[in-house]
């Protein structure tokens, strides 16, 4: 049962046990105050003196933001990805952030962010945001990338569940120890400063860790490793697989197209077969009918002897199902009464028609539809049967016309999604994020930690616990 | 409503207004009632002391500082209410967390006749219920609950979450 759900019973239980207002209390006199007009002057007093300061402080958080801007928006203009491969990156940090959205990001020896991008989905929504640039100090970088999982939702500041692990990766095991005080020290301070109750588990990441947190297989240093971080890029389209995007996309549209004309095939299918069981059922009605007055219906008759001259030759059962095929799709575009199709013979022949129908036409189209794969299969089954004229070949075309081919538009479309989806967080946990928090007092903090410790030997085997939960 | 309109109507109770103590009762009275509830036996005592709250609230209403935050201040006379009441009757009448863990495993929670109210009492420490209750029925924050039980802030954000999963584990797929 979630908390909403428990909220809604817990007041309609209330709603019915809290008694109304009784007499006994409205009985008891309320003890008036006396002095309301002194405290109405002071506090008036008190609120003028109170609003000249919000006033002040709104002028300096104008300034602060515009200046901000300005910030980010020329640091977005310097940022171009470091795709230098020569340099010297020994003296490189690596870090990699799980919140949930992991990032990755490098800094070189003075602390500066060099580069950055998305270990996954969520980490490309933190990415997206472009408030991390080039040249920016390390510190300022944990703290936006923290600041940004709070005001995206991922942190939770009515939880004390919040965990960010950070995987440090030096050449240096001495300067390793270092950043991973300082990143401690960082996200503890952002915590405290923001009044969510989270802990961080900050370490040190050898090759074997980073290459599998990052998937780099081939690395075979930590040298490797940071260089092939160097070179990503937030967008992980990468030219060469766009081949490989657009044959799966064309596909897709490709078995979409054939999977709603089988379905079309299959719903007229269907149509037949009840209209068939509806012709049967009355053609019992009818039969009994017949029965019960002995006079046998004279157009009937004809057909049946002419349905019995017939047989034998196949061209003519052939001709005899397309008129009745013809028939019947009248009736199904038409609901013509039905009423009209009453005796043996007619039934008779629209269920052979179906049989043929079914078997040469119908059953023919499906094993034809699944041998098309690919766009040109699919291109030539319709020009050939349905002419470069029919509404069906014009559809597709058009659709396979609106598939991107070029790697841009791609990653147009791919940073579309992620900002719609950065926005809806967004929308989501404005209320959460604007809502202003008291910091959280060293003690509080200490003992925050402490309790975690007393449940769990330590923040690793809790930062564990939580992820085995999730 | 929040604690702006509640000081409002607070205000206006202090210069006679019979009208606003209406109100005033009508939007506190299930939180308070659900707080009183943890440390009686059954309602009936919980009505009284409600009344008995709410009588005091009347009395000393003068003393409330007009533009600060109603809530810890009702509930601070609600808790005095109930201190003095267990005084008086000499025990504590809420049922201990260590006691009820132990007949917590032996038998599943009947819902057609325990309330959540009842379960949430009878389950959790006498700690966790009053903040899962100013949480869920009235729906106050996490700083104004740190007031009115008079913990930190991490404290109650910590037994809140501890005790929404013990809640959670106990009803299961309760519908």
């Amino acid at each position: 049962m979630n908390e909403e759900k428990l909220r809604e019973i817990l007041n309609k239980e209330l709603d019915d046990k809290v008694p109304n207002l009784s007499n006994k209390i409205l009985a008891t006199p309320i003890h008036r105050k006396d002095s309301t007009i002194k405290n109405k002057t002071k506090t008036s007093l008190k609120e003028k003196i109170r609003e000249f300061f919000v006033r002040k402080r709104n002028w300096a958080f104008a300034s602060a933001a515009i200046a901000c801007m300005l910030i980010v928006v020329l640091s977005c203009v310097l940022f171009i990805p470091n795709r230098n491969n020569t340099q010297d990156v020994s003296k490189y940090t690596c870090y990699v952030v799980e919140i949930n959205p992991c990032v990755s990001f490098t800094a070189d020896e003075n602390g500066k962010v060099q580069s950055i991008y998305a270990v996954n989905e969520d980490g490309n929504v933190i990415i997206s945001s472009n408030e991390i640039t080039k040249g920016m100090a390390v510190d300022d970088c944990l703290r936006k990338i923290a600041d940004l999982a709070l005001k995206f939702g991922y942190l939770d500041s009515d939880s004390t569940e919040n965990a960010i692990k950070v995987s440090v990766t030096n050449n240096d095991s001495k300067k390793s120890e270092k950043l991973i005080n300082d990143t401690k020290k960082c996200i503890e301070k952002f915590y405290k400063e923001k009044g969510v109750f989270g802990f961080v588990v900050a370490q040190n990441a050898g090759l074997d860790d980073v290459k599998e947190l990052l998937g780099y297989s081939n690395a075979s240093s930590l040298n490797d490793v940071i260089k092939e971080t160097l070179n990503k890029k937030s967008y992980t389209f990468e030219e060469e697989n766009v081949t490989d995007l657009i044959k799966t996309t064309v596909e897709q549209v490709v078995t979409d197209y054939v999977m709603s004309y089988k379905e079309g095939v299959n719903s007229y299918v269907d149509t037949l077969f009840d209209i068939v069981d509806v012709v049967a059922d009355d053609m019992n009605f009818w039969a009994l009918v017949d029965e019960r007055y002995s006079q046998p219906q004279p157009r009937g008759q004809e057909r049946r002897e002419e349905e019995q001259n017939m047989q034998g030759d196949p061209s003519t059962e052939v001709q005899l199902a397309i008129d009745a095929l013809n028939q019947i799709s009248k009736y199904v575009n038409t609901i013509y009464p039905i009423e009209n199709i009453t005796d043996v013979v007619t039934y008779n022949m629209v269920k052979a028609a179906y049989d043929v129908g079914k078997n040469s036409l119908f059953g023919n189209l499906f094993s034809e539809l699944d041998e098309i794969k690919t766009k040109e299969d699919l291109i030539n089954y319709i020009k050939d049967k349905e002419g470069e004229n029919s509404q069906h070949y014009n559809e597709i075309m058009s659709k396979i016309e609106k598939v991107p081919t070029k790697a841009s538009e791609y990653i147009e479309k791919a940073k579309e999604k992620v900002k719609s989806e950065m926005q809806e967080k967004i929308e989501q946990n404005r209320s959460k994020y604007d809502q202003i928090r008291s910091e959280i007092s060293e003690s509080d903090y200490e003992q925050y930690i402490q309790r975690i410790l007393e449940e769990y030997s330590s923040l690793s085997d809790y930062y564990k616990h939580l992820k085995e939960q999730n | 409503m929040d604690k702006k309109n509640l000081d409002l109507l607070l205000i206006k109770v202090q210069n006679g207004d019979e009208n606003s103590f209406a109100s005033f009762y009508v939007e506190t009275k299930k939180g308070l009632f659900s707080f009183l509830y943890t440390y009686c036996d059954n309602y009936q005592t919980c009505e009284d002391l409600l009344q008995d709250t709410y009588i005091k609230v009347r009395e000393n209403i003068d003393k409330y500082k007009a533009h600060s935050n109603p809530i810890p201040w009702l509930f601070q006379i609600a808790k005095n209410v109930a201190l003095n009441y267990i005084a008086k009757t000499k025990r504590t009448s809420y049922v201990d967390f260590a006691e009820n863990e132990k007949i917590g495993g032996s038998y599943d929670i009947d819902l057609e006749t325990n309330s959540i109210l009842e379960v949430i009492k009878t389950k959790l420490p006498k700690e966790e219920a009053q903040i899962v209750l100013l949480h869920l029925v009235d729906g106050y924050k996490n700083k104004e609950i740190a007031q009115i039980v008079g913990e930190p802030i991490g404290t109650v954000l910590w037994r809140y979450n501890k005790a929404i999963k013990k809640l959670q584990e106990l009803l299961g797929d309760y519908k």
